[in-house]
């Protein structure tokens, strides 16, 4: 940006304001040019005029003074003064001449215009010769009168003169008047000229102001307080602010523009339909015949993996990780195929390598004829992933479900055949229709639970309990599968177990999962621990101790997914649902405490699950 | 600070294992979740359960995250947030900024 120059010499146009100084100087100096020169003119045409005038006024005196010379010449040699006389009162009285006379030396005047003069009525016989008399003109510019003498030829003999005095100013029609009528009509036009100066000097003013603007805004000044024009000078003026109000606005959008586009890094639509697809989690990408992106969103490039600058306007050819899109646009773009199709890309075996599977439908869109294809991909790899689980689940649920029944079926058909002649193979078959049945209502119960959970729908009906008949039956559940399994299975109570609140049968549930799981995954010979112990304020803490296979510290987590099992080659021939520690936690979670796993790969695991007091239960409520 | 990573399905949970309250901390958390995103295109949430405070190096780490995944239509999810951590990101007006969830279980439902 350039300062404006200072200028230390006296300015004119300081002495007005902006948009006036230009139209001030340059109207007063065309009106002082235009006034010199119509002077000029005036002057030099009056001059002409006056020489033009002066010089016929004199070629018109001298023919007069030779045509009365003339006729004097004739009239005296024919003696005839009369008719002299007549002749010079007659040109007295064409009103060129003033006085006409005609003399000799010797006698004086012979003859007169002027009656008191000139008496003889008669030739003199005789008068002094005077060959050396010449023709003269003399002009006496006070008086304004041009005296001529004109020498006369009497009867062959000189000596007589005709004096002609002729009165100029008849003859030369005044040039003062035409001096005169110019400067009047000079001065009229000039004051013509003035009003509508006056007239169109706002209007003017403010095509200077802007023009000076406009100068101002070539030298690099950009602040708009000096761009601005007064705006009394007019419409125009009024509208050159407004424009350059709007465009300060339009500048300062920029500006913030520019300023989100620096602080995010990338490119900014902050409005209209390209904002709103960039907030999209979905990616949109709107591509033309010759394979050009006409348009795409921030989620296309993560997906692509492409930066967006080099992604709009380019081919999508060129993104690596389109190669499964472009076959399809292509030969969509082409007229061929359906125009909707739908692929998926990427292996959900392969997440590790390919980091996701994306879900890809492409649309055939006309506009004006002109064929272009949207894309829009989604990111499905969780869903697919859960739906990989669920399948898993199914199969494993009806492994899980088919193994009871089987178990029931046969001991009920051995049941059947002992009959009443076998009382113990019969009471060992009940009991284990029994317990089988037990497990079948568990597995459905869990099954139930995880519907709720899905739902959203899963509560606790919180009431006081005591839990100390909750481990009783705990104990007796599992203690004839620990000892099956030749597990130590050790239940630590405390003597007296306080009232906590909690629904109690999901609390039961809760444990039974815990439990369960311990003696599933801890081999023969090790030991199941559940302590159970109660805090002043009656909180109950019990740790589920088993000295099983353990947990790697990466799958600590997932195994509380529902429908996950740890990753490990060692369970794989255990059967299990993969929903009794999603379902624990989620129901301890529910009493406001939860399950937490503490491992060790061959050492064993704890899963501690803690449920508040009655008085921090009451509080959460 | 130590950050550990693990995978619940094909979510990635980032857990920094206490509070960002230096550069370092700040630029190798911002490092971790970059090399994150660009892997799992953006499905990975950060557990600050034991993020107990931030400086200014980790809120400037956090917006950092949450604008990169913003370019492509999604903010940072954040599980387990501390009273502390939620008052300070309320003070700095930039709570808005992220996806708040109890748990990392629901934070990685989230993505379904």
């Amino acid at each position: 940006m350039t300062t404006p120059k200072i200028q230390s010499r006296f300015d004119i146009r300081k002495c007005f304001a902006q948009g006036e100084s230009l139209v001030a100087t340059t109207g007063m100096a065309f009106i002082a040019i235009l006034a010199f020169a119509v002077g000029g003119v005036v002057w030099v045409s009056a001059r002409t005029i006056d020489d033009s005038a002066s010089a016929q006024a004199e070629e018109q005196i001298l023919e007069t003074s030779a045509l009365i010379a003339s006729q004097a010449e004739l009239r005296l040699s024919d003696n005839d003064f009369p008719g002299l006389r007549r002749l010079l009162l007659d040109a007295v009285a064409s009103g060129v001449v003033e006085e006409c006379e005609i003399s000799a030396p010797d006698i004086g005047v012979i003859v007169s215009s002027n009656a008191a003069q000139g008496t003889l009525s008669q030739m003199p016989e005789s008068w002094q010769a005077a060959p050396d008399i010449a023709a003269s003109i003399l002009h006496n510019d006070e008086t304004n009168r041009t005296t001529i003498h004109e020498p006369l030829i009497v009867n062959g003999k000189s000596g007589m003169a005709l004096k002609v005095i002729v009165n100029r100013s008849l003859l030369v029609v005044g040039s003062d008047s035409i001096r005169m009528s110019s400067v009047i009509i000079m001065c009229v036009g000039l004051i013509l000229m003035l009003l509508v100066y006056r007239r169109f000097r706002n209007r003017l003013g403010a095509l200077a102001g802007i023009g000076e603007a406009l100068r101002a805004a070539g030298d690099g000044e950009r602040r708009i307080e000096c761009l601005v024009v007064g705006e009394r000078l007019g419409s125009e003026a009024v509208i050159w602010n407004t424009l350059l109000k709007e465009r300060e606005e339009i500048e300062q959008v920029v500006v913030q523009r520019e300023t989100l586009e620096t602080l995010s890094g990338g490119v900014v639509e902050s409005v209209g339909l390209p904002a709103a697809c960039n907030t999209l989690t979905q990616g949109v990408l709107l591509v033309e015949q010759d394979l050009q992106v006409l348009y795409a969103n921030g989620a296309a490039c993560v997906f692509l993996r492409v930066n967006r600058q080099e992604l709009i306007n380019s081919s999508l050819n060129k993104v690596p990780d389109s190669a499964g899109i472009v076959e399809i646009v292509q030969s969509m773009l082409d007229g061929q195929g359906a125009s909707r199709q739908i692929i998926e890309l990427g292996d959900v075996e392969k997440i590790e390598s390919q980091g996701a599977v994306l879900r890809v439908v492409i649309t055939r869109v006309d506009e004006d004829e002109v064929p272009r294809a949207m894309v829009f991909i989604e990111d499905v790899t969780q869903q697919r992933l859960a739906d990989q689980s669920q399948n898993a689940f199914i199969a494993q649920a009806t492994h899980e479900l088919r193994t009871p029944l089987t178990t029931i079926r046969l001991y009920a058909e051995e049941a059947v055949d002992a009959g009443s002649d076998d009382e113990q193979i019969r009471d060992k078959a009940l009991n284990v229709i029994n317990s089988e049945t037990r497990r079948l209502e568990r597995i459905v119960g869990d099954m139930l639970c995880v519907s709720e959970i899905e739902a959203g729908s899963l509560s606790i009906r919180s009431e006081t309990m005591r839990p100390g008949q909750l481990f009783t039956e705990l104990e007796e559940d599992y203690q004839a599968q620990a000892k099956d399994k030749s597990i130590e299975l050790v239940f630590e109570l405390p003597p007296k177990f306080p009232s906590i609140m909690g629904d109690r049968d999901r609390l039961g549930q809760a444990l039974h999962n815990l439990v369960g799981n311990a003696i599933k995954y801890t081999p023969s010979g090790g030991s199941v621990h559940v302590k159970v112990h109660f805090a002043d304020n009656n909180a109950m803490t019990v740790d589920v101790v088993d000295t099983g296979i353990g947990i790697e510290d990466s799958q600590q987590e997932r195994i509380f997914d529902r429908f996950c099992r740890a990753d490990d080659r060692r369970i794989s021939q255990v059967t299990g649902s993969g929903l009794g520690l999603a379902l624990a936690r989620q129901i301890a979670r529910l009493h406001n405490g939860d399950v937490e796993v503490k491992s060790e790969i061959d050492k064993g695991s704890t899963f501690t699950l803690t449920i508040p007091g009655t008085e921090q239960m009451a509080k959460a409520a | 600070m130590q950050i550990e990573t693990n995978r619940h399905g094909a979510v990635t949970v980032i857990h920094p294992g206490g509070p960002v309250i230096t550069e370092n901390d700040a630029t190798q958390l911002k490092t971790e979740s970059f090399e994150v995103l660009g892997q799992t295109l953006g499905r990975f949430i950060i557990d600050v359960s034991e993020m107990t405070f931030v400086d200014s190096y980790g809120l400037e780490a956090l917006v950092d995250i949450t604008n990169e995944l913003g370019a492509g239509g999604q903010s940072l999810k954040l599980c387990g947030i501390s009273d502390t951590l939620r008052e300070i990101l309320a003070i700095t007006d930039l709570i808005s900024k992220f996806q708040q969830f109890e748990d990392v279980q629901t934070a990685v439902r989230s993505f379904k």
